[in-house]
């Protein structure tokens, strides 16, 4: 899903009317950044009332940043008990870890097959079955919280361990907005560690922001004492994203600030340089601090150093940094102005301690130290890499062709890779499980949670002739924890400094992820259930696969099964995972694709499969990533919609994303082409001029179009031969064509009921070697196939569908190629 | 707190026009930064982690026969977070659509009756709860 904003033309700000270059030319990034972010201070190019409009101002007004790690904590512990497992696909005899939180002393755990996860009670309710197996029963309790926050660490090293003068310098770009009196409220309100070897009262120095907002210095003396010494002046925080929900949040060019601090142990002289990267030379912010401090000389420690965090005494981390950092740097003496200078100059001195270039290894977790002494460290809970650097000439947008100007890492309070929690049991799958869908459900008091995962066949092997692919990156992309609004550490969520969220891990309680939602909206996987259920009731023996296990194997993993579901919204996808679909298509495979908007966004997994990452941009999103970060730190390749890489979905499965609303679904209307004899088979059943699907939904209520839609376009890549068997109609407003496909705002295509483009296209196509496609074209169409009983038309047509395409019998291609489809719409 | 309302209650962009339109019916008396503030009071004090987002979602469509927006007093909006919460014997998803149903009523007399009730559930016990909803899923059901 990548939501459509409706009032876009209304919030956006005006647009600076000068060339980018131009602008970088006369203010440098500040002023960019600043002034489309609506807080621009005094003395900037523009105001705020002459760039934004009323809309804008009056969001402008509101505090703008979210306090992420609050609220995921807090409703992860008011959920009472949740978990989360190892892996989301596990073997026949393969060992799969549960990890869990409990607010109870103690808890129950039952492993559970899940057949239907909807408990609306207008259909057939929640389905499961308890697997006795040696794992259920009960479990002491303990509340596990996550460690939220992004940092380098980089092991003690006795280089590190400064007990006289050194010079700390960075390039940062700081974001957390403290109260001011036009952001009253704000949820930043500590201090924050840039370049740290800090251990509370066991000694040590860095380099932090201070609570308000001002670069300081923190030593701790041998006589016992800590000084904090501070800069004159609060650094202007950077926005990283133009701010609002009712807009579309897009990433600015970042504002940066050169920082240096020196301290002399001689003397105790500490000098607080800071210079923002504009030529404004009257900016307020640009100003060198002196001070003097009565300590002279260092408690070391063993701890770690830490960029964009500090620990404590007891070695715990926190003071997390909000902001990118580049190239920090330790000296272990005193550097002159001119050094300083001269390392903002790309021309420093050479003898550091030690100089981190994050433009190396981008792809990894290492964080390198190009000095001599190669004091190597590694990242903490994916901040986000290839990022644009201080120096980045807007010149290349690709961070492989251009990496020195990659050299910032952007941390973030609310980032998190892998929880962490202490494993709670540990179920070693049966060598006779059959494939489906399990959770482990857990019960204490009136509290309840699944911890779902998939039981796959054992790799090479196959027990059916069909199978379908449960979307697990679609599952991580939309993965919240915590409250269901907005998801937070989803994909679809922006950090708490705006910013948006280019990475999901699944060592973190999906909450999302779960069966027993309360909506009349079922997404993802609570809506895949209907289908999983529609198989067992009709009889079907299913396997159940992943994208992990796609991406993995590729179309070797799909050989055996004459045919392969989708579920209802497999929106992200691998170039390995289309790929596979492709060959398997091109060997005679059959595919059903069971919902709407699906093989839209480049996805690309970590090499573990721990975590995906996507780069939004030029989509239907939430938000859009800043400009020169729309390349994966993973692989290099660029992100977006697969559209703009040349591989439309309809080039493969006949149909693409077209428009979404989420009032009121509405039923197809039969087609010409759902009598040629070709496919004319599919409505065997089905009465010649019956609407399909208009009768309650478990989605949205009613009709089997809705949600998000899809819609043939021969322009994009459908193929000539394909048949467009039912096209939905009658869809509202609310209803909206893909902004992607509207080129310019004025005059922009109207919603559903007037729009042509708003539909829903029932697709059947054959390939070669008895292959074929089968599209639904909507998110809905699953969420109908219970209704009566399962005696509807929308379930006969999946079933005539699904024993066809499983046969022996090949799908025949066309007598000939059928161009009569070129035109769109 | 307008900001953070839309992001908490919000589940997707899309919805954020119909929870503005909430704010500005329920923000006419003291603001809506007042109303957002109250209510996410309310939230954090509530024990069920998503029975406010429904409220959200059921009060943002809860319409006359004219089309308004009904402004439920605080009173009947605290009855929905309790029973939404509070009546454990059925289970939530049971307790939602429950309320669900309860508003799509649009003429003034069930309207009214939909309101006395809510306002009744902030104050009753949880027995009654559980009784107002035995009371009321039988006819929810037979739609």
């Amino acid at each position: 899903m990548a939501p459509h904003d409706e009032h876009s033309q209304d919030e956006s700000p005006t647009p600076v009317d000068v060339s980018r270059r131009q602008f970088l030319k006369t203010v440098g990034t500040s002023g960019v950044a600043t002034t489309l972010a609506g807080v621009a201070d005094s003395g900037h190019a523009q105001t705020t009332s002459q760039t934004m409009s009323p809309a804008a101002r009056r969001a402008s007004d509101a505090p703008r940043y979210a306090p992420i790690r609050q609220d995921v904590i807090e409703n992860l512990r008011k959920r009472g008990l949740t978990g989360y497992v190892d892996r989301l696909s596990v073997e026949p005899d393969g060992d799969i870890r549960v990890m869990v939180s409990s607010e109870h002393a103690r808890y129950r755990a039952d492993i559970v097959r899940l057949i239907h996860g909807d408990a609306n009670p207008e259909g057939p309710g929640i389905k499961e079955r308890v697997i006795d197996l040696p794992v259920n029963g009960e479990y002491t309790g303990r509340r596990q919280d996550v460690a939220l926050g992004s940092y380098a660490r980089v092991p003690d090293h006795q280089l590190l361990r400064l007990e006289g003068s050194f010079t700390v310098t960075a390039w940062i770009a700081p974001t957390s907005q403290r109260d001011t009196p036009r952001a009253s409220g704000s949820v930043f309100v500590g201090s924050e560690g840039v370049v740290t070897k800090w251990a509370g009262d066991r000694g040590g120095y860095g380099v932090f922001i201070d609570e308000t907002g001002r670069l300081s210095v923190r030593l701790r003396g041998t006589d016992g004492t800590t000084d904090i010494l501070r800069a004159d002046h609060p650094l202007r925080p950077w926005v990283p994203a133009i701010f609002g929900m009712n807009n579309r949040p897009q990433g600015v060019a970042t504002a940066w600030y050169f920082v240096a601090v020196t301290f002399d142990a001689t003397t105790g002289h500490v000098l607080l340089v800071q210079e923002p990267k504009t030529d404004f030379s009257f900016d307020a912010t640009r100003a060198t601090t002196e001070r003097i401090t009565g300590i002279r000389e260092l408690v070391s420690n063993e701890a770690p150093l830490l960029i964009a965090a500090a620990g404590t005494a007891s070695g715990a981390v926190n003071e997390y940094y909000n902001g990118k950092i580049d190239n920090p740097r330790v000296y272990g003496r005193v550097l002159s102005r001119t050094e300083i200078d001269a390392i903002r100059d790309e021309n420093g001195p050479t003898d550091a301690i030690a100089s981190w270039d994050f433009a190396r290894d981008i792809a990894t977790h290492v964080v390198s130290d190009v000095s001599p002494h190669a004091l190597h460290g590694h990242t903490v809970n994916l901040p986000t890499r290839a990022m644009t650097g201080h120096n980045w000439d807007t010149s290349e947008t690709d961070y492989r062709r251009a990496r020195h100007q990659y050299g910032a890492i952007h941390f973030h309070d609310d980032d998190l890779d892998d929880a962490q929690w202490d494993t709670a049991f540990t179920l070693t799958v049966p060598a006779d499980l059959p494939s489906g869908l399990y959770a482990a459900r857990l019960r204490a008091g009136s509290d309840e949670d699944y911890v779902p995962f998939v039981v796959r066949p054992r790799r090479g092997t196959a027990s059916s002739r069909i199978a379908l692919i449960i979307p697990t990156f679609s599952y991580l992309a939309y993965g919240g924890t915590g409250t269901s609004a907005f998801r937070p550490l989803s994909l679809y969520s922006r950090h708490s400094d705006g910013s948006g969220v280019c990475y999901s891990s699944r060592l973190r309680p999906l909450t999302n992820m779960r069966p027993k939602i309360q909506t009349n909206n079922p997404w993802q996987f609570m809506a895949d259930t209907h289908l999983i259920d529609w198989l067992d009731s009709k009889g079907f023996n299913v396997d159940v696969l992943t994208d992990d296990e796609l991406h993995e194997e590729g179309a070797s993993l799909l050989t055996p099964y004459a045919v392969v579901l989708t579920a209802t919204h497999p929106e992200y996808y691998s170039l390995d995972m289309l790929e596979a679909l492709q060959t398997y298509l091109g060997q005679g495979g059959r595919l059903m694709y069971m919902g709407g908007n699906g093989f839209y966004w480049v996805t690309v997994p970590d090499p573990t499969g721990r975590y995906i990452e996507v780069r939004r941009r030029d989509g239907t999103e939430h938000w859009q990533g800043a400009p020169g970060e729309h390349h994966h730190s993973l692989t290099g390749e660029p992100g977006g919609l697969w559209r703009f890489r040349g591989l439309a979905p309809q080039q493969l499965f006949g149909v693409g994303f077209t428009a979404q609303g989420f009032d009121r679904n509405s039923p197809y209307r039969r087609m010409p082409d759902s009598t040629n004899p070709r496919a004319s088979w599919i409505f065997d059943g089905v009465e010649p001029d019956a609407l399909i699907g208009n009768f309650p939904s478990l989605v949205l209520d009613f009709g089997a179009a809705g949600s998000e839609l899809d819609r043939a376009d021969f322009a994009l890549g459908t193929p000539a031969h394909a048949l467009v068997l039912a096209s939905s109609f009658g869809h509202s407003d609310a209803y909206q064509h893909v902004v992607e496909q509207i080129n310019t705002s004025n005059g922009a295509d109207p919603g559903g009921r007037e729009n042509p483009l708003v539909r829903a296209d029932m697709v059947f196509l054959e390939y070669p070697n008895g292959g074929a496609v089968f599209s639904t074209s909507s998110i809905a169409w699953c969420g109908s196939l219970s209704f009566n009983n399962y005696t509807n038309d929308v379930s006969r047509i999946t079933e005539n569908v699904l024993r066809r395409f499983a046969s022996d019998a090949p799908v025949p291609p066309p007598a000939t190629t059928d161009t009569a489809n070129q035109a769109n719409a | 707190m307008r900001e953070d309302f839309l992001r908490r209650y919000a589940t997707s962009p899309l919805h954020v026009a119909r929870l503005e339109r909430l704010l500005a019916t329920y923000g006419t008396t003291h603001g809506e930064a007042r109303f957002a503030e109250t209510f996410i009071a309310w939230d954090r004090a509530c024990s069920d982690v998503d029975a406010a987002l429904v409220v959200t979602e059921v009060l943002a469509t809860f319409e006359d026969e004219r089309g308004e927006l009904i402004r439920l007093s605080d009173k009947a909006i605290k009855g929905a977070l309790r029973f939404l919460a509070d009546a454990v014997s059925v289970s939530p998803a049971i307790r939602a659509y429950t309320l669900r149903t309860w508003c799509r009523v649009r003429d003034t007399p069930a309207i009214e009756r939909v309101i006395t009730r809510l306002e009744a559930a902030a104050d009753a016990p949880t027995t009654e709860l559980e009784q107002l909803l035995e009371h009321t899923t039988d006819n929810a059901l037979s739609r």
